[in-house]
């Protein structure tokens, strides 16, 4: 990988770095990930084969 | 004397305190926020360090405490402060930017850097050997120019290296030093070329 060197970048302050701080977004984020995952592949093969599990106990015993 | 990263070397209180902190978090995200405000600035100037533009080193910084607050059920404390855990995670999200061309690897170096490269060296500090000094620190394999990066630009302690590397900090010595000798023998092989 190329790298690119940067000479004597200005610093930037702790003040400008603070205001970038949005905790509420990541948590925002978060849940519109976890609300994600019900919708995903992942989740309803787990439910499917659970289903099909289920239905071979209920119609063996 | 090299100064210590406070934020980063924790007293027994502050770890534990900190311990708290992650386990309240596990069971409600929203307990995350306080380590989100000690670590965030920390997190994106070692970000910022490695990346071309602003906003992208923003925008990784931010994943990076998403994927941590994601994984957080997953983490084991090791009686190390969680920042080690948030660097590993950070290097990675950062090598994912760098395949998906959204960000442009970068080496950050100032005027301070630069002289105490060439007092190691024996070297002295002009133009000519600050190209051999740029070209020798882009023939740093990965882990080299992590070590020099961590080491000689921030700064940190072999302790501190050593978590963010995992290897104990022996060993971060040992690695750094072979780093730079490595460095050296690439910036003086520019000379006799």
């Amino acid at each position: 990988m190329k790298l690119k060197v940067v000479y004597n970048r200005w610093k930037i302050s702790s003040e400008e770095i603070h205001k970038h701080q949005d905790f509420d977004s990541i948590l925002k984020y978060l849940r519109k990930d976890s609300t994600i995952y019900w919708k995903s592949i992942r989740f309803w093969g787990a439910l499917g084969t659970s289903a099909v599990a289920l239905f071979f106990v209920i119609t063996q015993f | 004397m090299r100064s210590i990263n406070p934020i980063y070397h924790h007293s027994d209180q502050m770890l534990s305190q900190e311990h708290e902190w992650i386990a309240l978090a596990k069971e409600n995200p929203k307990f995350f926020g306080p380590l989100y405000e000690k670590y965030h600035e920390q997190i994106f100037r070692y970000v910022y360090q490695r990346m071309e533009d602003k906003q992208s080193a923003y925008d990784v910084t931010s994943q990076v405490f998403l994927k941590a607050l994601k994984n957080l059920n997953k983490f084991e404390y090791r009686g190390v402060p969680l920042a080690s855990w948030l660097y590993r995670i950070a290097k990675s999200e950062m090598n994912q930017a760098f395949r998906e061309r959204k960000a442009k690897k970068t080496i950050n170096i100032d005027n301070t850097q630069i002289a105490t490269f060439m007092e190691v060296f024996e070297e002295e500090t002009n133009s000519i050997n600050k190209q051999r000094l740029f070209k020798a620190l882009g023939e740093l394999n990965t882990l080299d120019l992590q070590l020099i990066e961590l080491r000689y630009f921030e700064d940190r302690a072999y302790r501190e290296i050593g978590e963010i590397i995992s290897v104990k900090e022996n060993n971060a010595k040992v690695k750094t030093f072979r780093a730079l000798e490595k460095l050296k023998k690439s910036f003086n092989k520019k000379l006799r070329l």
